[in-house]
């Protein structure tokens, strides 16, 4: 046999078979990629509520540990001095609503 | 019809239904080459997954090849790394690309020599002698020097020559 009729029949024998697109495969294959993007999706939500929640939380330590650092607190003739205990407070209340509006914002994009 | 670098460009943005384009333009050649190199079941698994990864980094194809080139470079790796552990069964005789290009015992014989082949040997006989691909962009695509290709492609050659000689 010559090369090129042996190169013929070998191209022949070891093609793809040729037949129209598999839309059922092609179906299977997209729905995994959805899948896949509402997982990442989520993935990322998750990842940012952590990284706040984090934050939140080592602001947290902060004015504990600057609280335990300032002395006792001095008269404040009816202002809420920044480094006491009630300034604290509110602190906490700021970061406690700024976490659980980002977390509520988080879910509602997954 | 549009080409595979926008479709890809749009994929890349997150579009899934172009996306969806390049897969149904590809799937056939990708399960083929995947159909030949695995033995047994699990050709169709490995190619979603290589559809799946290549979705993950569709943002790399710069397009300095065939987008296919691409997906088959990508395939070849999760083959190679799938292969490992795996327990190899008898290789399922696929379809002929043309059944009148020779009769059934020679596509056998043919078959049966592919599937003796070293798994190099036969990658690169699927994409060289069957696909027609370049020497240059099978060595692209299976990431090995030129020469050790055209080697591998020689060898090959000549195992399934041998083969359908015996019937020629």
């Amino acid at each position: 046999m010559m090369d090129e009729e042996v190169d013929r029949k070998l191209a022949a024998l070891l093609a793809a078979p040729s037949r129209p697109a598999d839309d059922a495969f092609a179906a299977r294959v997209e729905r995994l990629v959805l899948i896949e993007e509402r997982l990442s999706r989520a993935r990322r939500a998750a990842w940012r509520r952590f990284g706040l929640e984090m934050a939140g939380a080592a602001a947290i330590l902060l004015v504990f540990v600057v609280l335990e650092r300032s002395g006792p607190a001095a008269d404040s003739a009816g202002t809420v001095p920044p480094l006491s205990a009630a300034g604290a407070g509110l602190l906490l209340l700021a970061l406690w609503v700024l976490v659980s509006s980002r977390s509520a914002d988080g879910a509602g994009a997954v | 019809m549009e080409g595979d670098e926008s479709l890809a460009k749009r994929a890349a943005a997150g579009d899934v239904a172009a996306y969806t384009a390049l897969v149904r333009r590809h799937e056939r050649r990708v399960r083929a080459f995947l159909g030949r190199l695995v033995r047994g079941d699990g050709a169709d698994d490995l190619a979603q997954e290589t559809f799946l990864k290549a979705w993950r980094v569709v943002g790399d194809f710069r397009g300095e090849g065939s987008f296919e080139g691409w997906l088959l470079r990508i395939a070849w790796r999760l083959f190679l790394s799938s292969r490992r552990g795996r327990r190899e069964t008898p290789v399922e005789l696929p379809e002929c690309a043309d059944p009148a290009a020779g009769n059934r015992d020679s596509r056998i014989d043919v078959e049966r020599a592919l599937s003796r082949l070293p798994e190099r040997e036969r990658a690169a006989a699927l994409l060289c002698l069957g696909e027609g691909y370049s020497h240059g962009e099978a060595a692209a695509i299976m990431e090995v020097p030129l020469g050790t290709l055209k080697s591998l492609v020689a060898r090959a050659r000549a195992a399934l020559a041998q083969a359908l000689e015996g019937h020629g």
